[in-house]
């Protein structure tokens, strides 16, 4: 029997992790594996290089030192120039009003008068319309 | 990545101090996946910026159940794939190599890898293959989850993914890593 020649067939299935096999190609794959050494083999070793990769994968990389400072950085400009959403976050909010609480009294003072004189052309209006006709 | 669901729901509210906390706590393993996927570390910290940027935007529509590593993961995973695929290097490189010779096979059970060396063979991978070998094998991703970020069938992952582990064991096999060249044997 020619093993290279069905060896070949069973070549990516060898190295593919046990998710990526359907069960009918696993069954196939285990018969074969029985009887062939050299496919038993290569199958061990890229289970082998799968878990060192897994390993590998557990290790962290270090970031750059100014990594954190520049991202943080960059999340106060975006702070500055992105408008809250509703709901406003009381803790930006309450930010936001320390920050600007002269412009807020100076803006709260002029809405206070432009109400009264409102109200009061308002009221002025409304003696007008409802006085009796004169004759 | 340890993160409290009191600490996400700080960063929601908008908390500045909480979102720098947030930073110092994931800041390597996002870099660290980023890194992987991408392959330079300068290319890694710009893009670990925009991630970070993309999660604050966010963060206010995370929903409280979910897992928020998860969440985390797969916007630095989207980021570091979008990066690769605005250099055009994501794509299936034009040819395939000739399939090469046959690895070498081993009936030592005892061989190690070192996982220094697979880290550094991983990263001489080109671009089209780096990724699929990071999301699958060292993060454990199936291979529906990869498919779906990066826009690919499932049997398309499956033939890629077949091809990226080929050519890392030559690469492997060539430095010898993985134990020399033998001949495989026809059996009678
Ligand atoms: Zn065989």
């Amino acid at each position: 029997m020619n093993t290279t020649e069905a060896c070949r067939d069973f070549t990516p299935y060898l190295m593919a992790a046990p998710d990526e096999v359907d069960d009918l190609a696993a069954a196939r794959l285990a018969e074969h594996i029985g009887t062939c050494t050299a496919c038993r083999a290569e199958s061990a070793q890229y289970s082998r290089l799968r878990d060192s990769l897994s390993l590998a994968g557990a290790r962290e990389a270090e970031p750059p030192a100014d990594l954190v400072p520049a991202v943080l950085a960059r999340a106060t400009r975006e702070r500055r120039h992105v408008i809250p959403m509703l709901p406003v976050p009381q803790v930006e909010l309450a930010r936001v009003i320390q920050d600007n609480r002269e412009v807020i009294a100076q803006v709260a003072g002029v809405a206070i008068v432009a109400a009264g004189a409102a109200w009061a052309l308002w009221r002025g209006v409304r003696a007008y319309r409802t006085a009796p006709a004169r004759g | 990545m340890q993160i409290t669901p009191e600490l996400v729901e700080a960063c929601r509210r908008g908390d500045a101090g909480a979102f720098e906390r947030f930073v110092r706590q994931t800041n390597r393993s996002i870099y660290t996946v980023v890194l992987r996927i991408v392959g330079n570390p300068d290319d890694a910290a710009d893009v670990t910026q925009d991630v970070y940027i993309r999660i604050w935007r966010s963060i206010r529509g995370f929903r409280g159940d979910a897992n928020i590593a998860t969440w985390v993961h797969r916007i630095a995973t989207n980021a570091a794939l979008t990066h690769l695929k605005k250099r055009g290097r994501l794509a299936a490189p034009m040819e395939e190599e000739q399939m090469a010779e046959r690895l070498a096979t081993v009936d030592d059970e005892d061989q190690r890898l070192s996982a220094a060396e697979v880290e550094r063979a991983v990263e001489r991978l080109p671009d089209a293959y780096r990724p699929l070998i990071v999301l699958k094998d060292m993060y454990g991703m199936t291979c529906e989850e990869i498919a779906e970020q990066m826009g690919m069938t499932e049997g398309a992952v499956k033939v890629r993914l077949f091809r990226a582990r080929r050519k890392l064991a030559e690469d492997l096999t060539q430095g010898g890593v993985v134990v020399p060249m033998r001949k495989k044997k026809v059996q009678p």
